[in-house]
């Protein structure tokens, strides 16, 4: 998606048609607009926004009233005002054209009656030159070039996008990945299919016999409660979160209090330190728990390994094993028909008889052999009974060591707590009770979410137990059989496609967190290393890999990683388009991606200059196409000398005000000096004045 | 191994039936996916999944 031009008419300050024409080319790929506050560039990113999506940013104020006001005022009774924002873009070839209007009519008394909503027509132009119209599907083609769930993420106000940073919007970036690749096909195709599953079990049900429909009553009933379970799993995990964020917060503030700075780092190291320790009592656990599944029977198997030994040699001592006489060799006697002795053996004869006798007391060859390894095998059981015996002494005295090393750690944390409690500092005394507050509310979601855990299994194991009964008794009816196999492709189908998007979410994870880490380490001069977690928490470490109260306290800092999270989206989009583009991207191991420009409002807030100076510098390099609106006041000097070479349009909002009092203002740009901010007579409005065109 | 390995080899492991279903299943999500209000959805996915278990 390449954007190529926005017109405005009537939308907020922009009165009459004002068209902004954007760089699309890949060199100078920088499009900036210069405004004072108030002048119109939060209009201007939202103009994006409501057009695509119908969407405002939140700092956006009354949403609903888009039409001028001076257009408004002008009109007469029984007239229709319309805002209406145009949107051009091209995408794949195809040139397109996005037109959203609301209409309000005006009554006798001023007021206005809606008359058309934010309508939306999608137009475009196709590879032969056709023109087409989609009115119906305007929405469907729109998420098809740049999905809404994303658009947060490429038409942002920059003083707030340091909100990525913050800890509740894991769930945001969560969502952004899966955006990104697509993944909501395979989120709706296991929601879909749960449902078709749902209604299959229902003609599978009304197929079976009472017992059947017993059965599949409490299997519903039970699938039911798991899920009701899942979702307070999640729950509990999102609290946990939310808790272990709020005690980082209250840790760091201590941190930063000169009494409690020393007990805190302490404590933030005990903390690691008990981290590592229970980590090694799990390791400890867990190679218990395998050794004994796998050679536990030994521990049983001495008095076996005796008594094997004691009847091998009372049948040696007898002279049994070896035996003299082999099965083999009485057999083939019997079938040769002649004795050793030259007596004949015919069957059913007494010399027959006797001889076929002895083959039940010969021993077979297998047998003895099997016999005769007996002893060494008894002795190997010992050796590995022996041993196993040595393993568990070591293991539980290296557990009961690392056990004791636990309690030293939390005996020594809660010394530290009492100190904190008990000290003469009001302020720390707060905190640390805040703090204890906050740590019982984790124990008490810990347990609540290991019960649910525990719940979950139960009825997964009851489910299962269910599903085989249900199986069992429908196995007769042969209509009730394709039903169930069509139950079973439903629960297998959502099942892979829950593993796909599990394994898709965790991979692109990784790669952004990658490319997150690149980028950054190439922005920032501090020696901090981002990380984009497991839980898609996204913040800066020091370089041992700790979260600490020194890091990330920076506006700028926050800032520059969240456009570097931004960067790293888009680039991976980009690659995964190209992918998509090369591979025929249409199935199950592909997904699509997409070319995204950004649309950023005041890209660098109240930073200091050296960060204006960096972000400045990043910022064409984040996506092919980039569009920024700044104030003379933040940033100019940084967009003149950083960007300027990759800037191809300029534009300025001149502001026209009736206020009296107010200094008339010119900004000075390489081409000249514009107007800036101007007199009216006849009320506010922006008028949008094209600086300088570089090809 | 790869996600794009490890998904893969799921497909492979899976049943012909489900098999079936889940390339029926993926194409009707694909044809719906950017449509704001899809329709009808879960009927199609019903429909592919009788017609992969006959």
């Amino acid at each position: 998606m390449i954007l190529t031009a926005i017109e405005l008419e009537n939308f907020r300050q922009f009165r009459g048609t004002q068209r902004l024409e954007l760089s699309t080319s890949p060199d100078r790929n920088v499009t900036v607009v210069y405004g004072a506050n108030g002048a119109g560039k939060t209009s201007l990113l939202n103009a994006f926004t409501w057009a695509l999506y119908r969407a405002c940013s939140p700092g956006f104020e009354q949403p609903d009233h888009l039409i001028n006001e001076q257009a408004w005022a002008e009109a007469q009774p029984g007239d229709d005002v319309a805002a209406t924002v145009t949107l051009e873009f091209e995408h794949e070839g195809r040139r397109y054209s996005v037109r959203r209007t609301t209409v309000d009519r005006k009554n006798t008394e001023g007021a206005a009656s809606r008359v058309k909503d934010a309508v939306v027509s999608v137009g475009f132009i196709d590879e032969d030159g056709e023109h087409h119209n989609r009115d119906d599907t305007s929405a469907g083609t729109i998420n098809e070039v740049l999905p809404e769930r994303l658009h947060r993420f490429f038409f942002f106000d920059g003083e707030r996008i340091e909100q990525l940073v913050k800890p509740d919007a894991y769930a945001e970036i969560e969502q952004a990945i899966k955006g990104i690749l697509g993944l909501q096909v395979v989120e709706n195709a296991i929601k879909h299919t749960d449902e078709a599953r749902k209604d299959l079990e229902r003609e599978l049900r009304d197929l079976g016999t009472d017992e059947d429909r017993a059965l599949a009553d409490e299997l519903a009933q039970v699938r039911t409660k798991r899920d009701e379970r899942r979702e307070t799993v999640a729950q509990h995990r999102r609290n946990l979160t939310a808790l272990e964020d709020e005690r980082q917060v209250v840790g760091d503030r201590l941190a930063q209090l000169a009494e409690a700075a020393t007990l805190q780092h302490e404590r933030e190291e005990l903390e690691r330190d008990l981290e590592e320790s229970e980590k090694s009592i799990r390791a400890s656990r867990t190679s218990l728990s395998d050794h004994i599944a796998r050679k536990g029977w030994l521990a049983f198997a001495a008095g076996l390994a005796q008594q094997t030994s004691a009847v091998f040699e009372e049948r040696r001592e007898r002279g049994e094993i070896p035996s003299d006489l082999k099965r083999q060799f009485v057999e083939d006697l019997l079938e040769r028909g002649r004795c050793i002795c030259g007596c004949e053996l015919t069957p059913d004869t007494d010399p027959y008889s006797l001889v076929a006798e002895w083959r039940e007391r010969a021993v077979h060859a297998d047998v003895e052999a099997a016999w005769t390894r007996l002893p060494a095998l008894a002795e190997g059981t010992l050796t590995r009974r022996k041993e196993l015996y040595s393993y568990l002494h070591e293991t539980l005295a290296e557990l009961s060591r690392h056990r004791e090393g636990r309690k030293r750690i939390v005996d020594k944390l809660s010394a530290i707590s009492d100190s904190l409690r008990h000290g003469d500092s009001d302020t720390v005394k707060e905190l640390e009770e805040q703090r204890e507050r906050i740590g019982a509310s984790i124990t008490e979601q810990q347990r609540l979410l290991a019960r649910a855990e525990v719940e979950i299994e139960g009825l997964d194991e009851r489910e299962r137990t269910l599903e085989r009964e249900l199986e069992k008794a429908r196995a007769e009816n042969e209509r009730a059989e394709i039903a169930r196999r069509r139950v079973s492709v439903a629960r297998s189908g959502a099942s892979i496609f829950r593993e796909i998007l599990d394994l898709r979410t965790e991979e692109v994870r990784e790669q952004l967190d990658r490319r997150i880490k690149d980028l950054y380490s190439k922005i920032s001069f501090k020696a901090y290393v981002p990380l984009l977690d497991a839980s898609f928490r996204l913040d800066l470490r020091n370089a041992e890999g700790q979260r600490s109260a020194s890091v990330a306290k920076s506006t700028g800092e926050n800032q520059i990683l969240s456009l570097t999270f931004v960067g790293a989206l888009a680039e991976h989009a980009r690659d995964r388009y190209d992918e998509a583009q090369r591979d025929g991207g249409d199935g199950l191991l592909t997904f699509q991606g997409g070319v995204y420009p950004v649309v950023m409002d005041s890209p660098f807030g109240s930073l200091d200059l050296n960060y204006q100076q960096r972000v400045a510098e990043a910022i064409p390099h984040l996506a092919p196409q980039v569009v920024v609106f700044v104030s003379q006041s933040q940033g100019l000097g940084a967009v003149q000398e950083q960007m300027g070479p990759r800037i191809s349009r300029e534009y300025v909002i001149d502001f026209h005000t009736p206020k009296e009092d107010l200094e008339v203002e010119t900004i000075t740009l390489r081409s000249g000096a514009y107007p800036y901010i101007s007199r009216s007579t006849a009320g506010e409005r922006a008028e949008l004045i094209p600086v300088r065109t570089t090809p | 191994m790869t996600a794009k390995e490890q998904i893969a080899q799921l497909i492979r492991e899976a049943s012909p039936d489900t098999k079936k279903a889940i390339a029926a299943i993926f194409r009707i999500e694909k044809e719906h996916a950017y449509h704001s209000r899809p329709v009808r959805v879960k009927e199609q996915i019903i429909a592919a999944i009788r017609e992969a278990v006959k």
